[in-house]
């Protein structure tokens, strides 16, 4: 069992994303799979067709503390269960801001469960639920667009995460590139610079694709929208081999499992 | 939990290579770039030339040959003015079929092997480890 995290304080970098793809991707090939939206924004539910709902709420809320198996929302997929988020997640982190050892509250909430894998979406700041994902989870994903300033948020997720150091055992199981545009001199100069820099820690990159886009909008996950899609095969390579794509980042991932 | 796993990153000094497949991208970033420089034509023709290799791929592969077997078929082609590639080609086509009907016997050739690999080795007059001995 091994709890991820995908998290990096850039907005617009393909979190939501790739936390659902990398989640139901897992629960395709038969893990127990738990995703758990730590955005206030509650898109977990948007991208998979499920109403929004209080269930982080319930899970750890003070005066609730419900037990995991009852909150849990079914995702109406095969071995993929879903802890949702909603507005009322940002009055929960001001009720949390006074509670001791606040930081192991997500730890704490998941110490006993039945899932192979769970994965946490979380939002674009550094909050409680972001620190919170951080103690709680064995592994960080960190999707990065190819751009200056995306890149910049790998650093600064990196830096938090070495911060945590004394009380979180994470580490990082994999930088995402996303919206990967292999035409382009600069999503190259990019990736190069991560590869250069994180070496074997940089996953495949995924390729720009709108089916992404498409996919949240209706609901579906990719692999249900369009398994054949660019952002989910990769680029072909002209020998009838694909580079990059969801595809490849997930098979990475299981070796962590 | 998987909390010891040491799979994870944990040590930045020790960040091993590049994935395979963010390799295979930036090396065709590279080459896209340098293309770029080309004229349309050049591009083209690097274009035709790339294709070529790519078609031949599956039809390339190394075998470790003794030097005098070398020599022979470089020898045998250049004097027929044929190609060594379809010359060995020919001769390894026909002594498989002769494998097929028994005319030819791996036996004689097979010494135990060393390797974990490997079962036998079979042993020609000049390989590298007759010459050892």
């Amino acid at each position: 069992m091994a709890i991820f995290a995908v998290l990096n304080q850039k907005g617009g970098v393909g979190k939501t994303t790739t936390a659902v793809t990398i989640a139901s991707a897992l629960a395709r090939q038969d893990y127990a799979t738990l995703l758990v939206d730590l955005d206030s924004q509650g898109n977990v539910a948007d991208s998979l067709d499920l109403e929004t709902g209080d269930d982080l709420r319930r899970l750890l809320s003070p005066d609730l503390r419900l037990p995991l198996a009852q909150v849990v929302t079914p995702s109406g997929r095969p071995n993929l269960d879903v802890i949702r988020a909603d507005k009322t997640t940002a009055v929960l982190k001001q009720i949390l801001a006074g509670v001791d050892l606040r930081e192991y509250v997500l730890a704490d909430a998941l110490a006993r469960n039945d899932y192979d894998a769970i994965v946490f979406d979380c939002a674009p700041s550094v909050d409680l639920f972001h620190i919170a994902a951080l103690v709680a989870a064995d592994f960080i994903v960190i999707p990065t667009r190819l751009d200056k300033l995306a890149v910049n948020g790998v650093r600064d997720a990196l830096q938090t995460l070495a911060s945590l150091r004394r009380i979180s055992r994470c580490q990082l199981a994999g930088i995402v590139p996303t919206f990967y545009e292999r035409t382009t001199a600069e999503s190259h100069l990019q990736l190069t610079h991560l590869a250069q820099t994180f070496g074997q820690r940089v996953l495949p990159p995924i390729p720009q694709d709108t089916r992404c886009r498409e996919a949240a909008r209706v609901g579906k996950t990719l692999w249900e929208y369009d398994p054949a899609t660019r952002a989910l095969s990769g680029y072909e390579n002209g020998n009838g081999k694909h580079l990059g794509g969801y595809n490849q980042v997930v098979e990475r991932i299981k070796e962590l499992l | 939990m998987s909390k010891n796993q040491p799979n994870g990153l944990t040590n930045f000094g020790d960040l091993g290579g590049i994935d395979p497949a963010v390799d295979s991208l930036i090396t065709q970033g590279d080459r896209r770039q340098a293309d770029a420089h080309l004229s349309t034509k050049e591009r083209r023709k690097k274009a035709k030339q790339r294709e070529r290799m790519q078609q031949r791929r599956e039809f390339r592969v190394t075998y470790d040959l003794p030097p005098s077997i070398r020599n022979q078929v470089a020898k045998l082609a250049a004097k027929g003015k044929f190609p060594a590639s379809q010359l060995a080609a020919v001769l390894l086509a026909e002594a498989l079929k002769r494998l097929e009907t028994g005319e030819i016997d791996l036996d004689k050739y097979k010494v135990p092997s060393d390797s974990p690999r490997y079962e036998w080795n079979l042993d020609l007059w000049d390989s590298p480890r007759t010459r050892k001995r």
